[in-house]
């Protein structure tokens, strides 16, 4: 049967060996509910497409400005600059761009479609133990498409794990998580104090936490639970912090936590699809060191 | 853990550049006068049995393993009777400052080598001797770069020798063989009498090499006596010991065994230029050594272990002195001495055995270009040898490399070879699975073909852009082509014509090295040369076999596609518009060199549009080459392989379709052109794959890039081990792994269009490395020189 659902898809990515066990696939849903100041997929936020440019692509020959219907386009030394205020994502400049410094951030696609891709590393999935991750973006914004993707990979006999935020309907991540073919769900932990939460990424952690609570109080979901923290310097990485959430840890029961350093890699994304963006450190790496041995203490196993 | 003594040759050996020395030239020379008016056979034997019988004997100290071509460390020698004066003459002054593989040579040195070449040797090479009785196309090509003549000044042979036998009965058994067969053959025919002369010429060369084996063995004990170190006495001692015994008799340890085949080997590279002389499979050849000494209660691993490092040290030691262009071709001395490890036993069980284990141990120890780590995978691979090799590629040692048992036995079984032969086989050359047992000879280059360049000889019909000539055939006006068929058909043809007149050109090479130079002792060591009487260049191996290389054929699907997308399909120009672009080299289109690299779809990728048509064309090819015979009547083995010829192949090519610009390197071997996989690895192992290797009697060769993120810690040896197990279920005959290092990722920097596939692979994250900002880049370069992006 066809899937029919669509979503933006800022990409497949093959060959992920980041984002869960062994060989993956990892599906870039657009749109996100949350606005972290750190993000380092700024380009997957906005639920709408948008264009978003590689600047040392350009050749500089101006097709882009005849075609823009906003006239919002000029190529300068430093390449093609956006007016990303009047843009509205059309798709008529990336059409004849053909060195591809200007393209869509994300594709739509359905189900069917994604399904062929994932499809063509089965082989791999196989022998790793890999599959298919649904990342984001925030997958629990789609809960149609993430419902009709893992149905299909259920149907093809294929591993799935949810990186998710936990920002998102209580019902829809039990659903979700709750699926035979569902693995692992990859949970963020960003902040325990919901105000620094707020104040870091646009929303208050309550949500979040409840979902996470729901997910190990469910025997069906406990053990799919994967951590992952997100650490930057002077912003979360702070004893009283870490202590917290090893605290949460402990009394959920939750084993397995994934140590994830602050890196820059996003900043460029950022200013070339013409949003803001902050600059942090990561802790250091004995800092890091010491995080890890605090929570490997408490009986938990920690990947950096 | 490598030894104090170990790690002190290796860093003796690294000190030391690649030299030349006159002594084989002047050795060769006065043979030559002693000789001259011989038979060929007796002729050949008695020159080699001269330059053995009185080249210099040098045992470097702390040394265990002996036996060098020249007094100087890594010192090459000279083949006046291959290589031509002309260009010998005119490139020794520049050795030393040549940008690629420098060979040093001392003033005095020069002098006297310059001497000796311009006083005897001018004209009087082989390959002065070929130029003139080549037919005029061919020469015609050959002068242009279209075809290049391999084996043109090397010994034709790319043996793995049958040490098998050889141990068994040592030197002398093989003389009595020879002797046998004197006895019953009448000298009455002019046949009978040349193989008479052959056997005779093997026996003088075999006691020569057991002479020169002797003459070790006093060296050492004159030093022995020398020598105030108790220690180095008793090694100096046993040096003697088995120096004395090998190769005339058969070994009666592991010891001698190494020292056994390293007199073999060596003696390869002071008959001739040899290349690629194989070792076979080494662990299951010197294994029953192993076991003898573990019988007798005498076996120590430690110190096997650091004569086999030792051992390794010396592959490196004979270096090929190459021209210009060939060093271009095959850059950083490269000479093919492969150790295969692992695999399927004649029992069709696992065979792996203590010494696999040792021999990747002591690749990763002492990480030296030579000898090349094999191995051989199949579904019995025990996981610790697996993981021993993946962990060896983690670190960035890119060895050892991986071979698909399944794919390869279908080859050779495909080519022949009995049951013994299939389970038996083992690699020559870099990649090309060959016959198991020690019965082959190989002429491993008739040449390397350029498809890129056909097809701009299709978009020519015939002519040569860069000089206007017609060297290739008109394959009608490519303005009339109407679709992608019709381009594919015209290649096809272009591609069987430049190989056919390669062919000929090799077959007479074939023929002129079998009438003037036949390597009697190489051929004293292959099986099946004894019993007909006559040497590998005549068809005396049991098998034989020629290796004709395709290159640029990525770049070649990729632009035929191009030209179906931007002529037929967008019709953003017109055929001829496209050829005057090319010419052009893109000049003032950028735009539209843009669209031929972005939009049309490129091999690599898994996607079978366009994997297809590399498919089709390559397996065409094959299909019609591998049915022509050489001049002893060896089959062809074709394979997708290019070494770095993928670069001067290039230099020669004017603009491609696929947005390529003229000058630039093609594709390498049979991977994807670079940057243009951008799909990740498993897409670009599946592409590869679906060119059906097994279909190529020499397989296809396969380099693959992993970032270092991805193949990091526990979970990145067992990333490694699927990939390959993947790669082989799907029909990969060979894969090559290379961890990017932080050189790799500046060039991505200074080139990102060479390296537009680059992922940087952090948690949830997604971005090309060549997107990132400056600053970034270099912070990941830094990260990366450190171990671990």
């Amino acid at each position: 049967m066809r899937k029919t659902n669509t979503a933006l898809i800022g990409n497949i990515q093959k060959f992920s060996t980041q984002d869960g066990p062994g060989i993956r696939s990892t599906v870039f849903l657009k749109g996100c509910p949350l606005q972290c100041v750190w993000c380092h997929n700024p380009e997957m936020i906005r639920p709408q497409n948008q264009m978003i440019l590689s600047p040392s692509r350009c050749i500089k020959c101006g097709a882009c400005t005849e075609v823009c219907p906003k006239g919002g386009i000029t190529v300068g030394e430093e390449g093609p600059a956006i007016d990303f205020t009047a843009c509205e994502a059309c798709g008529a400049c990336a059409e004849v761009c053909y060195a591809k410094a200007i393209t869509p951030v994300a594709t739509e696609m359905t189900v069917s479609y994604v399904m062929e891709t994932i499809l063509q590393d089965r082989d791999f999935y196989e022998d790793s133990g890999g599959g298919v991750t649904i990342s984001g973006g925030e997958p629990l914004q789609h809960g149609d498409f993430a419902r009709e993707l893992i149905d299909a990979c259920s149907e093809e006999g294929i591993d799935v794990c949810i990186d998710t935020s936990g920002y998102g309907e209580t019902e829809l991540l039990m659903e979700l998580a709750s699926q035979p073919a569902v693995t692992h769900i990859l949970f963020d932990i960003k902040h325990m104090d919901s105000g620094e939460h707020e104040r870091l990424t646009g929303v208050g952690n309550e949500l979040i936490l409840g979902n996470l609570r729901a997910l190990a109080a469910d025997p069906g979901t406990h053990d799919k639970i994967w951590a992952r923290m997100p650490l930057l310097h002077g912003v979360n990485d702070g004893e009283a912090e870490i202590r917290a959430i090893r605290d949460l840890l402990q009394e959920l029961g939750i084993r397995r936590v994934s140590l994830l350093g602050y890196h820059e890699m996003g900043i460029a994304k950022a200013r070339h699809t013409g949003a803001g963006y902050m600059e942090f450190e990561a802790p250091s790496k004995e800092r890091m060191n010491e995080i890890r041995d605090l929570l490997q203490e408490a009986g938990v196993e920690v990947e950096a | 853990m490598i030894t104090d003594r170990v790690q002190r040759l290796k860093d003796r050996f690294l000190s030391v550049r690649p030299n030349i020395t006159p002594e084989r030239l002047l050795l060769i020379t006065e043979a030559y006068k002693r000789y001259a008016g011989e038979p060929r056979y007796l002729f050949r034997g008695k020159t080699l049995a001269y330059v053995l019988d009185n080249l210099s004997i040098t045992i470097h100290d702390e040394e265990l393993i002996v036996g060098v071509p020249t007094y100087t460390l890594r010192g090459a020698l000279l083949f006046p009777e291959y290589s031509s004066t002309d260009w010998l003459l005119e490139e020794i002054p520049e050795f030393p400052t040549r940008k690629l593989d420098e060979i040093d040579v001392t003033e005095e040195d020069k002098k006297v080598i310059m001497d000796c070449l311009e006083k005897f040797w001018q004209g009087r090479a082989i390959e002065d001797l070929l130029v003139d009785i080549f037919p005029e196309d061919t020469m015609a090509m050959y002068e242009n770069s279209i075809i290049d003549m391999g084996q043109v000044n090397t010994i034709s042979g790319e043996v793995v020798p049958d040490y098998k036998e050889l141990m068994a009965q040592g030197f002398k058994g093989y003389i009595e063989r020879c002797r046998e067969k004197i006895a019953e053959t009448e000298g009455d025919t002019f046949e009978n009498q040349e193989k008479q002369d052959f056997w005779r010429a093997g026996i003088i060369v075999l006691e020569a090499v057991i002479r020169f084996a002797n003459r070790y063995a006093d060296k050492a004990l004159e030093l022995a006596e020398q020598e105030t170190n108790p220690g180095r006495k008793a090694e100096l001692l046993e040096i003697a010991s088995n120096c004395r015994n090998v190769p005339e008799n058969p070994p009666r340890g592991f010891y001698e065994a190494l020292q056994f085949v390293w007199f073999v080997h060596l003696v390869y590279h002071i008959e001739g230029p040899a290349t690629a002389c194989s070792f076979g499979r080494f662990d299951q050849i010197l294994y029953p050594y192993m076991e003898m000494d573990m019988n007798a209660g005498v076996f120590d691993e430690d110190k096997a272990q650091e004569i086999l490092e030792c051992f390794f040290l010396k592959c490196g030691e004979v270096i090929e002195v190459r021209d210009k262009e060939c060093s271009k071709a095959f850059a950083g001395f490269p000479m093919w001495a492969i150790v295969m490890v692992g695999g399927l036993g004649l029992d069709g069980e696992d065979a792996t055995n203590k010494l696999s284990h040792m021999c990747l141990t002591a690749g990763a120890d002492v990480q030296t270009a030579q000898p090349v780590l094999a191995m051989r995978i199949s579904d019995k691979t025990p996981e610790d040898l697996f993981r021993q090799a993946a962990e060896m590629i983690q670190a960035g040692m890119a060895q050892p490399g991986l071979f698909n048992d399944d794919v390869n036995m279908k080859i050779v079984r495909s080519k022949g070879g009995t049951d013994e032969e299939v389970l038996g086989w083992n690699v020559v050359g870099c990649t090309q699975p060959q016959y198991g047992g020690g019965g082959a000879d190989c002429f491993p280059d008739v040449g390397y073909v350029n498809y890129a360049k056909c097809l701009e000889f299709v978009l020519h019909r015939g002519v040569d852009p860069r000089t206007g000539m017609k060297l290739g055939i008109d394959t009608g006006d490519p303005c009339e082509f109407t679709c992608k068929e019709d381009l594919i058909e015209a290649c096809k043809k272009q591609i069987i014509y430049i190989h056919e007149r390669m062919v000929e050109a090799s077959r007479i090479i074939q023929v002129e090295q079998a009438r003037r130079l036949p390597a009697v002792y190489t051929s004293m060591t292959v099986g099946g040369c004894i019993e007909k009487g006559m040497s590998v260049q005549e068809g005396g191996a049991k098998h034989s076999s020629s290796g004709i290389f395709g290159t640029g054929t990525a770049n070649l699907a990729d632009s035929i596609v191009g030209i179906e997308y931007a002529v037929f399909k967008d019709k953003l120009v017109t055929m001829q518009e496209l050829i005057d672009i090319l010419d052009s080299d893109f000049k003032d289109n950028e735009r539209i060199r843009q669209y031929l690299i972005n939009i049309p779809p490129k091999f690599g990728n898994d996607d079978p549009y366009v994997d297809s048509i590399n498919h089709d064309i390559c397996n065409y090819v094959a299909e019609t080459v591998q049915q022509w015979k050489d001049a002893r009547g060896g089959h062809y083995d074709y394979t997708l392989m290019s070494q770095s010829e993928n670069v001067p192949h290039g230099e020669e090519t004017g603009a491609t379709p696929d947005g390529r610009h003229a000058g630039e390197a093609l594709n390498d071997n049979s991977s994807p052109m670079m940057g243009r996989d951008i799909c990740g690895p498993t897409a670009t192992v599946k592409s590869v794959a679906s060119l059906k290797p097994e279909n190529f009697y020499a397989g296809a060769l396969f380099n693959l890039r992993f970032d270092p993120k991805s193949v990091e810690g526990e979970k990145g040896i067992d990333t490694i081990e699927s990939v390959v197990k993947t790669f082989f279920k799907e029909g990969g005959q060979h894969i090559q792994i290379n961890v990017v290092d932080d050189a790799t990722l500046r060039a991505a920097q200074e080139r990102p269009e060479d390296y537009r596939g680059l992922v940087v692979r952090v948690a949830g994250y997604l971005a090309y490395f060549t997107e990132l900002d400056r600053h970034v880049q270099d912070a990941l370069i830094a990260r990366t020189a450190h171990g671990g992006c």
